[in-house]
């Protein structure tokens, strides 16, 4: 691996520290993220996820361990937070409550106004950023933001980020409350970011089809540790593991663990559900 | 069914008001009857009017034409609101924005000290209502640091205290993660066996196949209606509409193409391995005689 883009070493983190409600949230956890991947951290609720990523835009600093972003060092206290806010974009669980502008155009360029870019530079990039996330920049951008579906919303927000045009997007359950379609959708941007514009993307989910689809790699986060790391392939096969971790499987992965459990011999690594299906015609015709 | 129906949702069209020359049309025409001990599973993609349906059940949004009746009441009659609410409870999308107290029992007790219930009935309510979804354990806790599914468990306490007859939940299990959402399920369940009415509307076909009626919306309207089992058949359909189906579902259809005896009317994870049991020991049979 080449100079990673995110590097965390031994974080630790610990709220309300001294306090009768003190509680431990992130162990000692060192992961490292390529310039160019496609990262994915898994963990059950309350595992320290969530705690994890906002060290990633300083929104957290560094109690004891390191984060060094591109470079720069996060706990130091020169660090020059707008330009680090720039190059990580954090976009959080729901991200559609986070609008505040009537308009959705407005929305999405707020950040890159507040930069001081001149008009036609804001207006350049709130177009290309809409068009990324594919909102018609002509017909949406005068949409007031109340008016606009779940999807629709969340995809504002994360032109918002966008339009910052950060080196690293970091996003917290990315789809978590979307539909099947828009879900599909917004994956499919998220992956065409990450391989066509070559962001970085660093992703918390639940979902494990999202993970199959989008990861490289998988971390997997427990009582605020990083336990594991691989391939989705290597961690869905492992359902020792995932069980162990209170990590939900997907429905399809389910059926071949009870084939497997009734003495069928499958291979339980098979996590798309065609696949499922190419499993149980093995059976079938053999 | 004879049964009267709980609510009535009778020609019902939905728009919103962006400015006075400009509406977004969301529901049109809709026309929905809720029969005691029911449940429903309204779905939809994002847009297609389902959330905004749902939240016509209780009077949060009235409609722009037609009328919604909750056991015969108008939602439009505002001065009989708390009248309908009393019937049909809600549970939304986001856990935070449904907790107001620093407690959980108080937060559950939040709706009984609005109505002026007495110390002692709040009381029994808030125990049977924390009993019924499990979180006796936890009535002191403050509620900021439970996990998403055991704040939507209170907020489902909540609503139970009051005792509805009908409990709508919009997308409630949408921000979980799966035990978390395995947990609410529990819940629903065994309120809907105990003789709760039911409407969910949610975008998890594992939540879909335990209903007793699904419900599909697309453009404001109702375009599919039937059992799981039935709404599911309709695959092509339901992927014109960029919708899911259960993955014991999509598996049992790709299966039976590749092998016409294997079924592909299943719709549970337990359906389709009984069916694998059942075609591999016929032809075990069959290649032996």
């Amino acid at each position: 691996m080449t100079q990673p883009i995110v590097h965390v070493e031994n974080l630790s983190h610990v709220y309300m520290q001294g306090t009768p409600l003190e509680h431990r949230a992130l162990d000692q956890v060192s992961i490292q993220v390529a310039e160019g991947e496609c990262l994915a951290i898994i963990g059950h609720t309350g595992s320290g996820k969530s705690t994890l990523i906002q060290h990633f835009n300083g929104l957290i600093r560094p109690q004891s361990g390191k984060v060094i972003i591109n470079g720069m060092d996060v706990s130091s206290p020169k660090i020059d937070i707008r330009t680090l806010r720039r190059q990580v974009g954090l976009v959080f669980q729901n991200p559609e409550d986070q609008l505040f502008e009537k308009l959705v155009g407005d929305d999405v360029a707020y950040g890159p106004f507040r930069m001081g870019l001149p008009l036609e530079e804001v207006r350049r990039r709130v177009q290309w950023a809409m068009d990324l996330v594919g909102l018609s920049f002509e017909e949406m951008k005068d949409r007031p933001t109340f008016a606009l579906s779940g999807g629709q919303k969340r995809k504002v927000a994360l032109a918002g980020v966008l339009s910052l045009q950060p080196k690293v997007l970091v996003l917290d359950e990315p789809t978590a409350g979307l539909d099947p379609r828009s879900r599909l959708e917004l994956l499919d941007r998220i992956r065409r970011l990450n391989r066509e514009e070559k962001l970085t993307v660093i992703f918390v989910s639940h979902n494990m089809e999202e993970v199959a689809k989008l990861a490289d790699r998988v971390y997997v986060m427990a009582n605020g540790q990083s336990v594991c790391e691989g391939t989705p392939r290597q961690i869905f096969g492992n359902q020792e593991l995932l069980r162990q971790h209170h990590i939900g499987t997907p429905e399809s992965v389910d059926i071949l663990y009870r084939l497997r459990e009734q003495g069928y011999s499958i291979d339980p690594s098979a996590f798309l559900p065609e696949e499922t299906a190419m499993e149980i015609l093995k059976l079938m015709n053999r | 069914m004879t049964a009267q129906p709980i609510i009535r949702v009778e020609n019902v069209s939905f728009a919103y008001q962006v400015n006075q020359d400009q509406q977004i049309p969301v529901l049109q025409n809709v026309s929905l009857e809720v029969f005691p001990g029911e449940y429903v599973a309204i779905i939809g993609h994002n847009g297609s009017g389902k959330s905004t349906l749902s939240k016509h059940l209780n009077g949060i949004l009235t409609p722009s034409e037609g009328d919604v009746i909750v056991n015969g009441i108008n939602t439009r009659e505002k001065q009989r609101i708390h009248e309908v609410r009393s019937r049909v409870g809600m549970v939304f999308q986001h856990p935070d924005n449904q907790i107001v107290a620093t407690i959980v029992e108080d937060d559950v007790a939040f709706g009984l000290e609005n109505i002026g219930t007495s110390a002692e009935e709040m009381k029994t309510r808030v125990d049977f209502a924390l009993e019924a979804v499990g979180m006796s354990a936890f009535r002191h806790r403050p509620p900021h640091h439970l996990s998403g599914g055991q704040k939507q468990r209170i907020a489902i306490a909540g609503i139970l205290a009051m005792k509805p007859q009908c409990l709508v939940m919009d997308e409630a299990t949408s921000m979980l993660d799966s035990y978390g959402r395995r947990d609410i399920l529990a819940v629903v369940r065994k309120l809907h066996r105990e003789g709760m009415t039911i409407v969910t509307v949610t975008h998890h076909m594992s939540e879909v196949v335990e209903a007793d009626r699904v419900i599909v919306m697309e453009g404001g309207k109702i375009v599919l209606e039937g059992t799981p089992r039935q709404v599911f058949s309709h695959q092509e359909r339901l992927r014109e509409l960029h919708l899911d189906v259960p993955d014991a579902s999509r598996i049992a259809h790709l299966v039976h193409s590749g092998h016409s005896e294997f079924s592909r009317d299943l719709i549970h994870i337990g359906e389709v391995v009984a069916e694998v049991n059942r075609v591999y020991i016929r032809q075990a049979e069959a290649s032996g005689s």
